[in-house]
């Protein structure tokens, strides 16, 4: 990589499209660098919460930008830059199921589901997790093992949207899914949580009144 | 105007609207998941992305390599079997046929020296085969012994 440093500086104030744009037309790979700096984290973050595993996000999160640099001609101009870098990492997750789980039991059906819950996925190897180095360990982990429980489709929408603070309109572009159904599925992930996680809240807060 | 007749105030009239009981919950829920810690990206990360990247490169420059070189080949296989078949006829690779000529049939005179057979007179004399089959005078007696 023969990126200089005074490249970066110079195209550090531009959006992501522009730079974008650089990359797509000039072979900028100084705009390149800065948009993988600007969004390796946020993707990674994604990536981890949606497939459970570090590793993997690790891997998916580089092979998203990987396609990004091999499919930049894709790009269409005035498309917002992080909901297509988020259309690629939402297919290269679901090429990772896929793959992952075509011998398994799970029918991949599932990732198609619009409805149905479907079945509970496995709960992902958790030997290491980046949740165990902070504080809030126990509820983060409570949390991500309840976000695996939750049918794929309901998972990827509810992360985009809480995790990720992306649109309604901006997670129906991403999944190529209805705007109807993102909200659907944003709500039964978001009432099948609170189902998962009850216990966890009644141990921080207390019984709620309509408990008692 | 006294306190009786005046007409209720918007709030009192609007009925109050309801909160789900688990609002808390819900937005406790919405906070967690918010607050979640963010992951770690370890320091590697876009060294071994351009890695990545310049191994696809090389095996993109591989691929456009090989497919030009079978492009190149169809090409030239193509175009020598074109030139094969249209070529112009050449002397010395195939000289031309020589022209059909018209050759007058060729008549003898009869040699007075042989004459022909009538199939008559060719039945009248026995044949040497026939001739063979007769037993030969004295072919039965044993030949002497060879003398030393």
């Amino acid at each position: 990589m023969a990126v200089r440093v005074a490249e970066l500086k110079a195209l550090s104030e531009l959006d992501d499209e522009e730079l974008m744009r650089r990359f797509q037309h000039d072979d900028s790979e100084a705009a390149y660098t800065l948009l993988v700096r600007r969004y390796k984290s946020p993707l990674t973050n994604f990536l981890y919460r949606f497939i459970g595993n570090y590793d993997d996000a690790l891997d998916l999160a580089q092979e998203t930008f990987l396609r990004l640099y091999k499919y930049k001609h894709t790009y269409d101009s005035p498309q917002r830059f992080s909901t297509w870098l988020y259309t690629i990492a939402t297919n290269v997750a679901r090429t990772f199921y896929q793959q992952r789980h075509r011998h398994s039991v799970l029918p991949l059906s599932s990732l198609q589901q619009e409805d149905d819950e479907g079945p509970e996925w496995e709960i992902p190897d958790t030997s290491y997790m980046p949740d165990t180095r902070v504080d809030s360990t126990y509820i983060a982990q409570r949390i991500q093992q309840a976000l695996m429980k939750l049918p794929p489709p309901f998972r990827e929408a509810v992360v985009l949207r809480e995790i990720m603070g992306l649109s309604y309109e901006e997670i129906a572009e991403a999944t190529k899914t209805e705007l109807g159904t993102v909200k659907s599925r944003i709500n039964r992930a978001r009432q099948r949580l609170q189902e998962l996680l009850h216990d966890l809240y009644e141990e921080l807060y207390g019984k709620t009144p309509n408990q008692q | 105007m006294t306190q009786h007749d005046r007409p209720p105030s918007l709030k009192a009239l609007l009925p109050q609207v309801p909160v789900p009981e688990d609002f808390e919950e819900q937005l406790w829920l919405r906070r967690a998941l918010h607050e979640l810690p963010t992951v770690p990206v370890p320091e590697t990360f876009e060294k071994e992305l351009w890695k990545r990247i310049h191994v696809e490169r090389r095996k993109a420059f591989v691929r456009r390599g090989a497919f030009l070189v079978i492009a190149f080949v169809v090409l030239l296989g193509g175009g020598i079997g074109l030139w094969y078949l249209h070529r112009p006829p050449s002397p010395l690779v195939a000289p031309p046929l020589r022209q059909l000529e018209q050759i007058e049939p060729l008549t003898v005179s009869i040699d007075q020296r042989f004459f022909v057979i009538s199939p008559r007179q060719h039945h009248a004399h026995p044949t040497p085969s026939t001739q063979l089959r007769s037993p030969i005078p004295g072919g039965d007696v044993p030949l002497p012994p060879p003398e030393e």
